[in-house]
């Protein structure tokens, strides 16, 4: 009998611990791409506030904003749209990342 | 016997193991989602408010250059009143008062005046300066967050609030011109600029022209604010709802269950949400140094009205350069409230306690 239960606990760890890594992995993807979208969303709103005056990691940052570089531009006119677009990468595990990209608009229509 | 008591042991404890890793999982996400939900409303709000801001930034301008063209009309009048530096003479050997040709150009003036400021009241109306600011507000929210369009706020029913429209009190806004009010902040006209003329007086036997002053003759004219304008900004509250994708642990059908954050919650639907205020600034709607009786007015003589170099227009220091600019709360608030329970106060408690000083501009 005591031979049968030879290596059991060996065996049972094997198959937890996969499990308990997949679970941890999973929990770091997932965190990964929420950041990455809370990420985007931010840069989204500071490059559609201050264009191009918004440097820091400006990659993946398009569009308009109601800055000049130096000051926030006279309104001009009652109608008026300013739109940037922000992407961001999340970490990749299991070989897969995921790409968000975000728009935040200031619009009169 | 003990061993087959034992079987499955570990089978129970992966499973438990399992179970507790999957509530973290569904624990961390949760918290992952509603955080960013919650970085998206406050985002969204940040952006209706500038939004709305902007656009009364954009009325401020206009509402400046219909006050220009105020002060050019008047400009124009006095210097059709100088007649060249010539004094008036239409009739020859008449005594009077008035000169007639002077009075009619004097009339004309008034008639352009009135037309003019009428233009004015029409942009500085709630209906043409603060309502499409909020509307702008509103589409911002919208576009930024599907479902908050409906549910933005900006204080605007709420007394005392710079967006509120004017209700029975001058504490705000100050009723000033054939009981229109404007409402996006509190203007003062200016009424009694000076408009006199030269003209030849015939008073005497000899039909031997004089010189003489016309009775000076006030109209109103362009409007001011007694600073710069602090009571100009726009606070926005956006609230919505997200989507259900996240697991609201602390749900109960009654609601009240805390929500998203402490946010409240009625029945299934947890709202978030945001704060923001942001304001117009960097422009002068109207002549901002100067006392009532002189640069104000454009009056810096009470006599003569020309030589008009002598005249100093109030036109220089109507400046269109409004923008807009995002706006903080102070904590540092008195009895103890929290920015967003100064905010989110409504009827009489927020009247008292509605105090720009309150706000960073």
């Amino acid at each position: 009998m005591a031979r049968e239960k030879r290596g059991q606990s060996a065996v049972e760890t094997m198959m937890v611990v996969p499990l308990v890594a997949m679970g941890i992995m999973s929990l770091y993807y997932l965190w990964s791409v929420i950041f990455a979208s809370e990420n985007a969303h931010i840069r989204a709103r500071e490059y559609v506030l201050h264009g191009d005056s918004y440097l820091p990691d400006a990659d993946g940052v398009s569009g308009s904003a109601p800055f000049s570089g130096t000051n926030y531009e006279r309104a001009d006119s009652q109608s008026f749209r300013f739109e940037a677009r922000a992407t961001d990468q999340s970490l990749p595990v299991f070989g897969r990342a995921e790409s968000i990209r975000t728009t935040a608009v200031i619009t009169s229509d | 016997m003990r061993a087959s008591r034992r079987r499955g042991q570990a089978a129970v404890f992966v499973a438990l193991c399992l179970m507790g890793l999957m509530l973290v999982v569904a624990y961390s996400v949760n918290t992952g989602i509603a955080v960013n939900d919650r970085i998206r409303m406050q985002s969204t709000a940040d952006l209706a408010t500038y939004a709305a801001a902007y656009s009364e930034a954009a009325a401020l301008n206009e509402i400046t250059k219909k006050n220009q063209a105020i002060a050019d009309v008047a400009r124009d009048c006095r210097r059709t009143l100088e007649h060249g530096g010539v004094p008036w003479s239409t009739i020859p050997c008449q005594c009077g008062t008035t000169d007639i040709g002077a009075e009619i150009a004097l009339m004309s003036c008034r008639v352009e005046l009135d037309v003019a400021i009428s233009q004015w009241v029409a942009a500085a109306d709630y209906s043409s300066s603060v309502e499409p600011a909020l509307e702008a507000g509103r589409a911002t929210a919208e576009s930024n967050f599907a479902g908050t369009g409906d549910k933005t706020s900006f204080m605007q029913d709420i007394f005392g609030s710079p967006t509120a429209r004017w209700t029975n009190s001058t504490m705000w806004r100050t009723p000033f011109y054939a009981g229109i009010t404007p409402t996006i902040a509190d203007f003062r006209q200016v009424t009694e600029t000076a408009f006199n003329y030269q003209f030849l007086n015939y008073c005497n036997s000899s039909c031997v022209p004089v010189p003489t002053m016309s009775a000076t003759t006030t109209l109103p004219t362009w409007f001011y604010k007694d600073d710069r304008d602090p009571d100009v900004w726009v606070a926005g509250r956006v609230m919505g709802t997200p989507e259900k994708r996240y697991l609201d642990t602390s749900y109960r059908s009654t609601g009240r269950d805390g929500g998203y954050f402490g946010a409240s919650s009625t029945g299934g639907d947890d709202v978030l949400v945001a704060y923001a205020v942001a304001k117009p600034y960097d422009g002068s709607v109207g002549p901002s140094t100067g006392t009532e009786g002189n640069t104000r007015t454009g009056n810096t003589r009470t006599g003569l009205v020309y030589p008009s170099a002598s005249i100093r227009f109030p036109k220089l220091t109507m400046y269109d350069e409004y923008r807009a600019r995002m706006a903080g709360i102070q904590d540092n608030l008195t009895g103890g409230l929290a920015p967003t329970t100064l905010i989110s106060m409504d009827g009489a408690r927020l009247a008292k306690s509605w105090d720009t000083s309150k706000f960073e501009h």
